[in-house]
């Protein structure tokens, strides 16, 4: 497997911090792979993305992605690898209307107008928002907003796509929409690799690997499963539970003991569902 | 409070004149303007006045935004034009009081003044009226273009303008929310004299641009990340289209010029 991200012991302090916000990082991402970074609110986890889309003026420690290590030089090199959907979908939207946005990224990179309005409706269409094409930004609510942010990644067609929560204000329905737009992407030809920062940790249970942020540290990797089985290491970290473990520590209180590892909400059904025949 | 700030505000529609090329509106806006300053006689304030009558009819929109559009100006040009109508010296006097005095070239002057305002209001009001800020930005950069020639950054200045304008409905929503954080403890914005009003505008104005500061941090890093390297060699999205109809309103407003400088003869 090719490695389109490696992050090689990266140390940050913002100029007016008093300790380090990312703190000696290292990883690596490969191509095509869905990865999750957990932590909990100050983290670091916002301030380590940023970092890899040149966006902030690291000293000590290299980034390379899709194999350019990553310089003041190659920084829009770099960047065209990556798009980045960011927290706040008030402060990132530049159009006058939600066409001209989408479109903003294309313009920049000087696609040509028939290609651009066409890529333009299809990442519109894939996010649903088509129909508000022509709407001004103040007239979106903020779910519509974040979707809005993504059409604008998704028509650059970007082989990296990061989000930075980008699904935090959308309901389940929306939030399940753009997990679909994702999961669909993956399965097309050049199947873009996903770094997304979630607190919602059914989203996380989604990808492929969890990174978990603490105070500017990775202090853990690995597949969601093992990660939700590490009781300590989610309390320890101030990360909520989710459902499904929650669920088995409640049951295991009434003498029900669950399986020890991390099941998903479906596998913790069928368990209860199989226990209850052979009772 | 912030609601009445109708001034400027573009109301949606498919008028002949909505429709027209955002250039050509601004063309015609300009022109107007600066013709308003030939009228002389009568009969040249009736061709205006005319004239505007039936811009506002081709708009297709009630005479109502017209009145609220031009309402909070119209005190604006009557102080202007009773300053004019009491320091103007000359012609025959009527009535003075130390350096206060009514002639009758001074009622001549103030209700040039009124006239001549009043018309370019309303024409400003029909441009916004009938034209998206997004649209007007457009237009702008197109006419600035030749500027180019001098290196000013027309490209640049254009999306400066159009962010503004998309930032504006931000900003008013944001400091209403402000106010409804200081009204919930006890700041009373409505009540009291002018300075206690002014005073309760601080503690808004400072929330408001330090958040206006952030926000502009944030939308810097989203447009960098976007690829955003300065105007050089992007594409557009949104072009603009020269129709029939446009030359047609050149062509009547040079009409109605040439007209009005036959009527100042008369
Ligand atoms: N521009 C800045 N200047 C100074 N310090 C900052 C700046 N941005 C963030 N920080 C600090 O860096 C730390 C990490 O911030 P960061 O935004 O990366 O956290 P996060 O993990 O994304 O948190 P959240 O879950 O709330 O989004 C915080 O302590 C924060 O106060
Ligand atoms: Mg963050």
């Amino acid at each position: 497997m090719t490695k389109i991200i490696s992050v090689n012991d990266l140390s940050y302090q913002y100029p007016d911090a008093d300790r380090p916000t990312l703190n000696h990082i290292s990883f690596e991402v490969n191509a095509g792979e869905w990865v999750a970074i957990v932590g909990h609110n100050g983290s670091g986890k916002s301030t380590l993305v940023r970092a890899l889309d040149g966006l902030i003026d690291f000293k000590s420690g290299t980034v390379t992605v899709a194999g350019t290590k990553l310089s003041p030089e190659s920084v829009w090199l770099v960047r065209e690898h990556i798009g980045m959907v960011f927290q706040n979908p008030d402060n990132q939207f530049v159009g006058a209307t939600v066409a001209d946005d989408v479109a903003f990224g294309l313009e920049n990179a000087g696609v040509p107008r028939p290609e651009m309005q066409q890529r333009v409706q299809d990442a519109l269409e894939a996010v649903d928002m088509w129909q508000f094409a022509e709407r001004e930004p103040s007239r979106l609510s903020g779910g519509q907003k974040q979707r809005v942010a993504l059409a604008g990644i998704i028509a650059m067609n970007p082989s990296i796509i990061v989000l930075d929560e980008a699904t935090s204000m959308l309901d389940p329905h929306g939030r399940q929409t753009v997990l679909s737009v994702l999961q669909h992407l993956r399965r097309s030809n050049q199947a873009p690799t996903i770094l997304s920062i979630t607190h919602d940790l059914s989203e996380a249970a989604q990808a492929q690997r969890l990174l978990v942020m603490d105070n500017g540290q990775l202090i853990s990797e690995g597949t969601p499963r093992a990660i939700f089985s590490d009781e300590q290491l989610l309390e320890s970290t101030g990360l909520d539970l989710p459902f499904s473990t929650k669920l088995s520590q409640q049951l295991a209180k009434q003498g029900l003991i669950a399986p020890k590892h991390y099941l998903t909400d479906d596998e913790l059904e069928d368990w209860l569902w199989q226990l209850h025949l052979t009772m | 409070m912030l609601e009445q700030l109708t001034l400027g505000r573009y109301i949606p529609g498919h008028s002949w004149l909505h429709r027209l090329d955002p250039r050509a509106k601004l063309v015609l806006a300009c022109y107007f303007i600066v013709i308003a300053f030939l009228t002389t006689n009568w009969l040249t304030y009736v061709l205006m006045f005319a004239f505007i009558g039936g811009v506002i009819f081709l708009t297709g929109l009630s005479f109502s935004y017209f009145v609220r559009g031009i309402g909070p100006l119209i005190w604006l040009i009557v102080f202007t034009a009773i300053l004019q109508l009491l320091f103007t010296p000359g012609g025959h006097i009527y009535w003075h009081w130390g350096i206060l005095m009514i002639t009758s070239t001074g009622i001549q002057t103030s209700t040039a003044v009124f006239l001549r305002f009043l018309l370019i209001i309303t024409m400003a009001t029909v441009l916004t009226l009938t034209t998206a800020p997004l649209a007007i930005a457009d237009g702008v950069e197109a006419l600035l273009r030749p500027l180019r020639v001098i290196h000013f950054p027309v490209a640049q200045t254009a999306l400066m303008l159009s962010v503004a304008l998309r930032f504006v409905p931000t900003l008013l929503d944001e400091a209403q929310t402000i106010m409804n954080a200081q009204r919930a403890r006890g700041v009373e914005f409505n009540n009291g004299g002018l300075i206690k009003r002014l005073r309760a505008i601080v503690p808004l104005l400072i929330p408001l641009f330090v958040g206006a500061i952030g926000r502009a941090d944030d939308l810097a890093t989203a447009m960098e990340s976007r690829g955003y390297q300065g105007a050089t060699n992007r594409t557009r999205y949104r072009v603009l289209k020269w129709h029939n109809a446009d030359t047609i309103a050149v062509v009547v407003i040079l009409v109605l010029n040439v007209v009005l400088v036959v009527l100042r003869h008369m």
